[in-house]
């Protein structure tokens, strides 16, 4: 087992955080020009993602990225994944940090997602 | 209580309902720190890793207190290589790395064996394994995610079952709001907002008024009874104030903040409520 490179789950305002690490997140995709891909995170900041396969997914697709962080805005790919056009809910798992969490409207979580037992210490 | 019980938006979790035996003997007292199960656990690479590094018994591993013998994890596959007797790969699920052997005994397995590819996400369930001083999953099931709303589901899935099997600093919390209910807001949850309590959303009750305090602690009391946890639409507000003897008014007001904190919920109509609680 090997734990040294997580791939901590963002959004645009996580990002920030994370600027030089390993980050995941998914983007609808806007525009695809130039090498560079840009599109609206999930809390609907901009972010555009650079290299990999990322230029060859068509736009309104949902594509995870998985690459270094290499500013506030954007993300060096290593990894993408195309999620189609009928992705809704990693919106959940990046508001997840220290929150209280409803799932559905029965299930009452409190947790820190992105640290401790899951992500990064 | 078993998971079966969150019927309305637990739904959510009805694919993995194997995991609800597990909950009920995570609920028995009389089970110590190292409990036996024989459910599927829903796992993170950095869970198995993190217990296996702090563990002494590196055979039969524990996460959360629970036995994890088998366990179901979700990642992208890496450096596959086949052999006539297994497929071996290593399983990056984001919070880290796993090694995963498929042993192929028969044309089933060699099927199943073909579908692994590099770059695909798929869904492992199997047995962890020591082997050679490294941790490794042994697994009965691979499968391709076809559904990439799986692999949200399946960390939800994780922290549930993380929350529920670390219930009791999970009920500490819930009870006392403190840090953890006072979250610095960030805007990243602007997405999700109807599903989030923000911390401004709830009054608790306050230091100088011990005996409302108390009337809440009763009420939830009532909620939190067996026979009450074991009816489908909970209580009625009515049978609260009768149980208890207090003015209607204050039940509603009691209500109304363990509502709010997520304590209880409203079922069938705004008078019958039931506890969140699940044990």
């Amino acid at each position: 087992m090997d734990t040294s490179s997580p791939a901590v789950f963002v959004n645009g305002e996580l990002l920030k955080m994370y600027v030089g690490r390993r980050v995941r997140t998914v983007l609808n995709v806007a525009k695809n020009e130039g090498g560079v891909t840009s599109g609206k995170c999930t809390d609907g900041q901009e972010l555009t993602v650079k290299g990999g396969d990322a230029t060859s997914f068509p736009v309104s697709h949902f594509v995870e990225v998985i690459g270094i962080a290499d500013s506030n805005q954007s993300i060096r790919v290593e990894i993408c994944t195309d999620f189609g056009e009928q992705f809704v809910s990693y919106v959940e798992l990046q508001g997840l940090s220290g929150d209280m969490i409803f799932i559905g409207k029965l299930l009452l979580i409190v947790v820190t997602w992105n640290k401790g037992p899951f992500i990064v210490d | 209580m078993s998971l079966s019980q969150f019927d309305g938006g637990a739904s959510f979790f009805s694919g993995v309902g194997f995991a609800s035996s597990q909950s009920t003997q995570s609920t028995d007292p009389t089970l110590s720190k190292s409990r036996s199960a024989h459910g599927v656990i829903p796992l993170t690479v950095k869970q198995i890793s993190d217990a296996y590094q702090s563990s002494e018994n590196k055979a039969a591993l524990a996460v959360d207190g629970v036995d994890a013998a088998n366990v179901v994890i979700l990642g992208l596959v890496t450096n596959k290589t086949e052999k006539s007797t297994d497929v071996s790969f290593t399983l990056d699920d984001g919070t880290g790395r796993i090694n995963v052997i498929r042993w192929v005994n028969d044309s089933a397995d060699a099927d199943e064996g073909a579908v692994i590819q590099n770059g695909l996400y798929m869904v492992v369930i199997g047995s962890l394994k020591g082997f050679q001083g490294k941790m490794q999953l042994l697994a009965f099931s691979v499968r391709p995610v076809v559904d990439y709303n799986e692999i949200p589901l399946h960390f939800i899935h994780c922290i549930q079952i993380h929350a529920e099997h670390s219930r009791k600093n999970v009920g500490a919390s819930a009870q006392l709001p403190g840090n953890l209910l006072n979250p610095t807001p960030t805007s990243a949850f602007s997405g999700a907002q109807e599903n989030h309590l923000t911390p401004n959303q709830h009054s608790a009750p306050t230091n100088n008024s011990d005996a409302s305090a108390d009337i809440y602690k009763l009420v939830l009391d009532v909620f939190e009874e067996p026979a009450s946890l074991a009816s489908e639409h909970g209580l009625h507000v009515d049978e609260v104030a009768r149980k208890l003897g207090i003015p209607l008014k204050k039940i509603q007001e009691a209500i109304e903040y363990h509502v709010d904190v997520g304590h209880v919920y409203s079922t069938i109509d705004d008078y019958h409520f039931k506890s969140a609680c699940t044990s």
